[in-house]
């Protein structure tokens, strides 16, 4: 069983710790998405778990191999790269195969490896062409074809979809979670983008400044986050967040309601605001209001909601979806 | 309208400097196709119906072994040229990719061979080529040559290379691609308008040189062609024909090899690699 396991890993490059003794479980067939924001440590961590950099301390175990000392090519991994790294003077095929010349398989397994995964990419028809006769989005198969006919235990995604445009990055959202489902093999999925990570993961990690904050599954997260930080970052748009005496007064220091927990009231409400600016998204409404007690709060409303800014509204919280957290930012119970 | 100004500025410039530097090597082949008399009545004149003269070429086919002069000027050349690009790449490729430790120290000694001119160093090389008994053979100036154009090839070619996108050297060593392999099927043909720039650098002053072959190899098998040029220039006469002659054969192997690296010149080869 080729689970990855990470034991109180750390790495600094200089003097600056970009990992402070991490440990994860990241259980086989798995699609684990690390999210965080930039400069959190996530895409060292891949790195790590590639080998393209080495562990200050701790283990790291692919499998029941702690492969720490291992090559890259050794750890039976494949990786593929948020600028996609295509060897830009051989063409699809060739990028492809080239890894595997190296690995001492037949040409006849090569050629049957590429090709299938080709058809499986819908690349077909591309593969005497050079990268820079591709689209962005062919590219981006191309690079996850050279990933694919490894045959590795863990594929690893560092922000694979980034450099794509915001329809194309659906598309091939839905396309990855389509291989996972057919390949079956371990997927460790680095993204900065919490909708990625909601969307794709089976469980993601939430890292920042080079800890993990919290794991779980997706609604697990956005349903009970375990600090202020997790509950700032998952979710879109964020949970409002409510310090002073209006959060006092459910007994906690810092006081979190989803943009959806919060409702316009007719007549009366928990707190009374001002209407600073409406998004109409069509299926929703975000309206931003400001309220005395609480600050600027986002509503999620209705998309036939019609209020203006400047309006004065009262607004209601649902008491049953409240978030609490004390003075250290760590949830209450 | 400014902008109009500077490109025809820059571009008169860039006229005047090429007639200058073209003047000279019109005059060598012209006046090679000249008779001796007309060479010295009118040395700005082209070859007319009246001037026109092969016997310099004539001259130089029959009376000396130009051909050896030819092969022998050529072997040196490409044989240096290929030692140079390839010692060079690698060092490149060392300097610029791994950390390790005197690596700050050996760029430094690179940097210093180019600043420090290799002449200067002659009599302790003829003692040391003496002592090797490399004397009178093309080896001693294959070794020079080398060495003498290794610093500035190491210093553009390093700068190339780093110039490669990190991430193309992880993909390949995460699909397990040994490193000699990454140097050869990745690096080399990526850097290769580099190398062919570096080719062009590093073969023209070896084909024009005349003080090594004269000090080192002036014996009568290892000639080169700018040394072989020298019998017909004498203390009293000079054979302008067959100077001018052989001056015009020994441009034609260093034109074609300039023609064929400058095609690699032109092309951005990372196109597409990343992003």
């Amino acid at each position: 069983m080729p689970d990855v396991r990470l034991h109180n890993v750390s790495k600094s490059f200089g003097t600056e710790d970009v990992l402070k003794s991490v440990s994860l479980d990241i259980v086989d067939g798995e699609f684990a998405v690390i999210v965080g924001p930039s400069g959190c440590g996530k895409s060292t961590l891949l790195r790590l778990l590639a080998g393209l950099e080495q562990a200050d301390a701790g283990d790291i175990e692919i499998g029941d191999r702690r492969v720490n000392d291992l090559a890259p090519a050794a750890r039976r991994i494949a990786m593929v790269f948020q600028s996609y790294a295509l060897y830009p003077h051989m063409n699809v095929y060739r990028n492809m195969a080239f890894g595997l010349k190296f690995s001492g398989l037949e040409h006849s397994e090569i050629e049957r490896r590429v090709r299938k995964a080709a058809e499986t990419l819908k690349l077909d028809g591309l593969l005497e062409r050079k990268p820079a006769e591709l689209s962005g989005g062919q590219r981006q198969r191309t690079a996850i074809g050279r990933a694919i006919v490894r045959e590795p235990d863990v594929f690893l995604f560092d922000e694979p979809l980034s450099n794509l445009d915001a329809a194309l990055r659906v598309n091939t959202r839905l396309e990855l979670a389509g291989l996972h489902r057919s390949l079956g093999t371990t997927m460790v999925y680095v993204t900065h983008d919490q909708v990625e990570a909601m969307t794709l993961a089976d469980r993601i990690i939430v890292m920042n400044e080079g800890r993990v904050e919290q794991t779980g599954t997706p609604l697990e997260l956005y349903r009970e986050p375990q600090n202020l930080f997790v509950a700032g970052f998952i979710g879109a748009p964020r949970m409002n967040l409510v310090t002073g005496a209006a959060a006092q007064e459910f007994g906690a220091e810092t006081l979190g309601i989803r943009p959806e927990h919060l409702t316009i009231a007719p007549r009366a409400g928990d707190w009374t605001a001002t209407v600073s600016m409406v998004e109409h998204l069509g299926s929703d409404t975000y309206v931003y209001a400001d309220a005395a007690e609480a600050g600027t709060l986002i509503v999620r409303a209705g998309g036939n909601t019609s209020v203006e800014p400047g309006a004065a509204v009262k607004l209601k919280l649902d008491r049953s979806a409240i978030h609490r957290f004390d003075a250290g930012g760590t949830r209450m119970t | 309208m400014q902008n109009r100004l500077t490109t025809i500025s820059v571009h008169t410039v860039l006229l005047v400097y090429t007639a200058i530097a073209l003047l000279p090597m019109l005059l060598i082949v012209s006046n090679a196709f000249k008779s001796r008399r007309a060479i010295f009545a009118d040395p700005l004149a082209l070859p007319g119906p009246d001037t026109f003269s092969l016997k310099g070429f004539s001259k130089v086919l029959a009376v000396s072994d130009f051909g050896l002069y030819f092969v022998n000027s050529l072997t040196v050349t490409l044989v240096t040229l290929a030692l140079v690009l390839l010692f060079a790449a690698m060092a490149a490729w060392a300097l610029s990719e791994y950390r390790f430790r005197g690596r700050l120290v050996l760029g430094v000694l690179f940097a210093v061979g180019i600043m420090v001119p290799i002449r200067l160093g002659t009599v302790s090389i003829l003692e040391l080529m003496v002592a090797l008994d490399l004397t009178n053979t093309l080896t001693a100036l294959i070794l020079v040559y080398t060495a003498q154009g290794l610093p500035l090839a190491i210093f553009i070619l390093a700068e190339f290379i780093a110039q490669i996108p990190k991430d193309l050297k992880d993909a390949a060593r995460c699909d397990g691609v040994g490193e000699v392999h990454i140097f050869f099927s990745i690096v080399v043909p990526l850097i290769r308008p580099a190398i062919a720039t570096v080719a062009i650098f590093v073969m023209v002053p070896i084909w024009n040189d005349l003080w090594f072959p004269l000090i080192l190899s002036p014996g009568e098998g290892t000639q080169t062609i700018t040394l072989g040029v020298q019998q017909f220039v004498g203390q009293y006469v000079t054979d302008w024909n067959a100077v001018l002659a052989a001056l015009t054969l020994a441009i034609v192997p260093v034109l074609a090899l300039y023609l064929v690296l400058s095609r690699q010149l032109v092309r951005g080869l990372t196109a597409g690699a990343v992003k």
